[in-house]
C-alpha cells in the first residue's frame, strides 16, 4: 500500500504524472462522446427512447430525454472535451511527459507543483460528475455559460458545482503553465538552443505562455458569476430580474471570449506542433520553414487575444467594434497559411513513411484545411449575421476542434505510446481505427455545414417543431447514423490501446528512427530519464542527407559534420 | 540519481525567480480583468454612484496605504539580513511586515464594516459589487502573504536557512512586492478617481 501511494498517488515523476493525465483524460473522452451520441439520437429522433442506455439515464421518462436534460447534454458534452479531454490529453500528458525528455532535463522545474496540478483535476472532476445527481440536475447553459441565464434562470446546485469545477480545473491549469515555461526557459539542455528545440515544444510553450495569461481572465469572471448567482451582486445581472443595478449583460461575454478564444489556440497549438514534427519524421526530411512556423504560431497566439469579440458579432455590440475584430480575425488567416504550407512543403519529395502517427498527421491536413477555410466565412460580420449559432460553426469548430485536435491526440498516443508504456500498438487496427474515423468524422461534420446553410440552429433539442427545418430531418438522421458508426470505431482504440498496453510486442529504444532526445533513451525511460544529461549539437531535423551512409539520420546528440567529398 | 550537471544553486535562484515571475503574471492578469470589469461598469452606467451610497473613507484609507507600502520596505530590510547571514535582523523585520501587513487588514475590516453599517453591502448595485469584490480579493491575497511570512518564521526556526540558500525568502518577498503595486492601482482607480 506504502508504495502505492509513494508509486502514485505522491510520486512527482513528470512521466507518471502525464500519464495519469492520459488516462483521466482518455476517460473523459469516452464520456463527452457517448453525449455526443445522446446528442445525435435526440437530434436523429426527437423525444424517442433512447436505445441500450436510456432507460439507465433517464428513468423517469421511461428512457426519453426531457429538454433540460439534453441541454445539460450539450454544455456537458462541450465542457468535457475542452477541460476534460483535450487539455489533460495534449496538455497535462504529452506537456508533461515530453518537455523534460524532449529539452533534455531530468524532470519539469517543480515537481511538486506538477503534482498539486494533477491533484487539483480530481475534486476538478469529481464535482463536475456530480453535478448530474443534485437538485435540478447539471448545469444547463452551455459551456460558455452566458448570464442572466447562467446566473438568474436556472437551477443552483449544477451551476453552482460546474463553476467550482472550473475554478479548480483553471488553478491546475496555470500551476502547469508556470511549471512549463518554466522548464523550457530554464533547463534546457547543454546545446538545446531554444531553435534547436521540436516544434512540439514551441506549440507546448505558446500553449502555455496562452494558459497563463488567459486562464485567470476566465477564473474570474466565473467566480463573478458565481458572485451574481449566490451573493447579489450584479457585474452581469441587468433587466428586472437583476438583484440590483448598474449590471452589464454584454460584459460577461467579452471577459468570456477574452478567455475563449485564446483556449482554442491553447488547444490546437500542441498538435500543430506535434504534427509539423511528425511530418518531417515520417517524410525523413527536415521541418520545411522551421523558423516561419515557429514566428508564424507565435504571431497566431498574439493575434489570438486580440480577436475575442469576432463571438459575438450578433450580441448587440456595434458594427463598428465587430469590424475591428474581422480585420483581426482575417489576419489570423495569414500566418496559418505559412505553418500550413510549410506542412506541404516537408512532405514534397519526402521518402513517406506510411505508419499510423503519420496516418493521422496526414489526415490532419486535410480536416484542418476544411475547418481553418470555413473560419473565414465565420470571420466575416456579414456572412456571420447569417451562419452565427447555427450548426454551420459547429461544423467548422468540430473540423478544427475534435477533427484536427483529436487527429494530433491520436497521432500523439500512437506515436509515443512505445516511449511511454515500452510496448508497439497494433499497426493494423490502427490503420482501420483512422480510416473509419476520418471518413465518418468528415460525413458528419461536413453534413453540418449543410445544416447550418439551411438555417439550423445550435443548441436546440428538436429540430422538427420548426416548420422550416423539417426538410433538413433526413439529414439530420443520417448524421446521426454516421456519427454512431464513428463513435462505435473509437472502440477500436479503445481495444488496441489496452491490448498493447499488456500484450503489445516490446518496444525498442527508438522505433520510429527520429532524431529528438526522448528516443536515446530507453523505452519507457528511467526514472531520471537520461544516464547523463544530453549534449546538443544541432537541430531535430537532420534527416535524409546526402552524405548519410548506413542510416539516413542523426539523433540531436551526435555530431555532425558534413563530410566533404 | 545522477549527479552530473546537478542544478547549482545559483541556477535554482533564477529558476524559482522565474516560476514566481511567471506566477505573478498570472495574478496580474486575474487583477487586470477585475479592473477592466470595474471601468468597464462605472463608465458604462449612469447609475453607478446613487446620492444614496456610503462615502468612501479617504482619509483613513491613504493611511493604509503608506502602512502597507512601508510594510514592503521592511520586508526588503529582512532579505538584506537573510543574505548577509544575520537571522535576528531578518525575524525582526520579517515580524515588522507581518505586523504592518496585518495592522492593514485589520483597518480595512473596520472599514468594510463600518461601510456595511452605512449601507453599501454587496447588493448596492455595480459599485458594491466592485468595491467589496476587488478590495476583498486583495485583501484576500494580503492575508495569503502573511501567511507564507509566518510558514518563512516556522522555517527560519528551524534553521533552514542559509546566506546561499534561502529562495523561499526572495520569492515571497518578490510576492509581497507585487500585493502592493496591486494595491496601488486598487486604491488609485477606487479611491482616487
Amino acid at each position: 500500500m506504502k508504495s502505492f501511494l509513494k508509486k502514485h498517488i505522491f510520486s512527482t515523476d513528470h512521466k507518471v504524472i502525464g500519464k495519469q493525465f492520459l488516462f483521466t483524460g482518455l476517460f473523459f473522452l469516452l464520456m463527452g462522446g457517448l453525449m455526443a451520441m445522446i446528442i445525435r439520437w435526440q437530434l436523429a429522433y426527437p423525444f424517442k427512447a433512447i436505445p441500450l442506455i436510456g432507460k439507465l439515464l433517464f428513468p423517469q421518462l421511461k428512457g426519453v430525454l426531457a429538454p433540460e436534460n439534453y441541454n445539460m447534454t450539450v454544455t456537458l458534452h462541450g465542457t468535457i472535451m475542452v477541460f476534460f479531454a483535450i487539455t489533460p490529453i495534449l496538455i497535462g500528458a504529452f506537456g508533461n511527459f515530453l518537455i523534460p525528455l524532449q529539452i533534455g532535463a531530468r524532470d519539469m522545474a517543480f515537481p511538486k507543483l506538477n503534482r498539486l496540478s494533477f491533484w487539483l483535476m480530481i475534486p476538478s472532476s469529481l464535482l463536475l460528475m456530480a453535478s448530474f445527481f443534485v437538485k435540478g440536475g447539471a448545469a444547463q447553459a452551455g459551456w460558455t455559460s452566458y448570464p442572466p441565464l447562467s446566473s438568474l434562470l436556472t437551477p443552483n446546485g449544477g451551476q453552482i458545482l460546474w463553476i467550482a469545477s472550473l475554478a479548480l480545473a483553471g488553478l491546475s491549469t496555470i500551476a502547469g503553465a508556470v511549471n512549463y515555461i518554466t522548464t523550457i526557459v530554464m533547463l534546457r539542455a547543454p546545446g538545446m538552443t531554444l531553435f534547436r528545440m521540436p516544434l512540439t515544444m514551441w506549440g507546448l510553450f505558446y500553449t502555455a505562455v496562452l494558459n497563463a495569461i488567459f486562464v485567470p481572465v476566465v477564473a474570474i469572471t466565473l467566480v463573478l458569476l458565481l458572485l451574481d448567482r449566490i451573493a447579489g451582486t450584479s457585474f452581469f445581472s441587468a433587466g428586472p430580474l437583476a438583484p440590483s443595478v448598474g449590471g452589464q449583460v454584454l460584459l460577461y461575454q467579452h471577459l468570456f471570449w477574452a478567455f475563449g478564444h485564446p483556449e482554442v489556440y491553447i488547444l490546437i497549438l500542441p498538435a500543430w506542433g506535434i504534427v509539423s514534427d511528425l511530418l518531417s519524421i515520417f517524410s525523413r526530411k527536415p521541418a520545411f520553414g522551421y523558423t516561419s512556423t515557429v514566428i508564424s504560431m507565435g504571431i497566431i497566439s498574439v493575434l489570438s487575444g486580440v480577436v475575442w469579440a469576432h463571438h459575438m458579432y450578433p450580441s448587440g455590440i456595434s458594427g463598428s467594434l465587430g469590424k475591428i475584430f474581422m480585420y483581426t480575425t482575417f489576419l489570423v488567416s495569414i500566418p496559418s497559411s505559412v505553418f500550413f504550407l510549410n506542412w506541404l512543403g516537408t512532405l514534397s519529395k519526402g521518402s513517406i513513411r506510411f505508419t499510423v502517427p503519420m496516418h493521422f498527421c496526414l489526415g490532419l491536413i486535410v480536416v484542418f484545411a476544411l475547418g481553418g477555410l470555413t473560419g473565414i466565412f465565420n470571420a466575416s460580420q456579414a456572412i456571420d449575421i447569417y451562419i452565427h449559432d447555427t450548426y454551420f460553426v459547429v461544423g467548422h469548430f468540430h473540423f478544427t476542434l475534435a477533427a484536427s485536435v483529436l487527429f494530433g491526440s491520436f497521432a500523439a498516443i500512437y506515436y509515443w505510446f512505445p516511449k511511454m508504456f515500452g510496448r508497439l500498438t497494433n499497426v493494423f487496427l490502427g490503420k482501420l481505427h483512422f480510416w473509419l474515423t476520418l471518413i465518418t468524422l468528415s460525413y458528419v461534420f461536413f453534413g453540418m455545414f449543410l445544416l447550418g446553410t439551411g438555417g439550423m440552429m445550435r443548441r436546440i433539442a428538436d429540430p422538427t417543431v420548426y416548420n422550416f427545418l423539417k426538410h433538413l430531418q433526413p439529414l439530420n438522421i443520417k448524421i446521426s447514423w454516421v456519427a454512431f458508426l464513428l463513435g462505435a470505431s473509437q472502440m477500436l482504440f479503445v481495444i488496441n490501446f489496452f491490448w498493447s498496453l499488456f500484450q503489445g510486442k516490446k518496444s525498442s529504444n527508438n522505433p520510429w528512427q527520429a532524431a529528438t532526445l526522448e528516443w536515446t533513451t530507453s523505452s519507457p525511460p528511467p526514472h531520471d530519464n537520461f544516464e547523463t544529461i544530453p549534449t546538443v549539437y544541432h537541430g531535430p531535423f537532420e534527416y535524409s542527407r546526402p552524405d548519410m551512409k548506413d542510416k539516413d539520420w542523426l539523433a540531436q546528440t551526435e555530431k555532425t559534420e558534413l563530410k566533404k567529398s | 540519481m545522477n549527479t552530473d550537471n546537478a542544478i547549482s544553486q545559483e541556477q535554482k535562484k533564477i529558476i524559482s525567480t522565474v516560476g514566481m515571475l511567471v506566477f505573478l503574471g498570472t495574478e496580474a492578469m486575474m487583477f487586470t480583468t477585475l479592473i477592466t470589469a470595474y471601468i468597464v461598469l462605472r463608465f458604462g452606467s449612469s447609475m453607478w454612484f446613487p446620492a444614496t451610497t456610503p462615502h468612501l473613507p479617504l482619509l483613513l484609507t491613504s493611511i493604509n496605504t503608506v502602512i502597507l507600502l512601508s510594510s514592503s520596505a521592511f520586508i526588503h530590510l529582512a532579505q538584506k539580513g537573510i543574505a548577509s547571514g544575520n537571522a535576528k535582523k531578518f525575524i525582526f523585520h520579517l515580524l515588522w511586515t507581518i505586523s504592518l501587513g496585518s495592522l492593514f487588514l485589520g483597518i480595512q475590516a473596520f472599514e468594510w464594516t463600518r461601510l456595511i453599517h452605512e449601507g453599501l453591502c454587496l447588493k448596492t448595485g455595480a459599485f458594491g459589487s466592485v468595491f467589496f469584490t476587488l478590495t476583498g480579493f486583495h485583501g484576500l491575497h494580503v492575508l495569503i502573504g502573511i501567511l507564507l511570512m509566518i510558514f518563512l518564521l516556522i522555517q527560519t526556526f528551524r534553521n533552514v536557512y542559509t546566506v546561499s540558500d534561502h529562495n523561499p525568502v526572495h520569492v515571497v518577498s518578490m510576492y509581497w512586492h507585487f500585493v502592493d503595486a496591486v494595491w496601488i492601482v486598487v486604491f488609485t482607480s477606487l479611491y482616487l478617481f
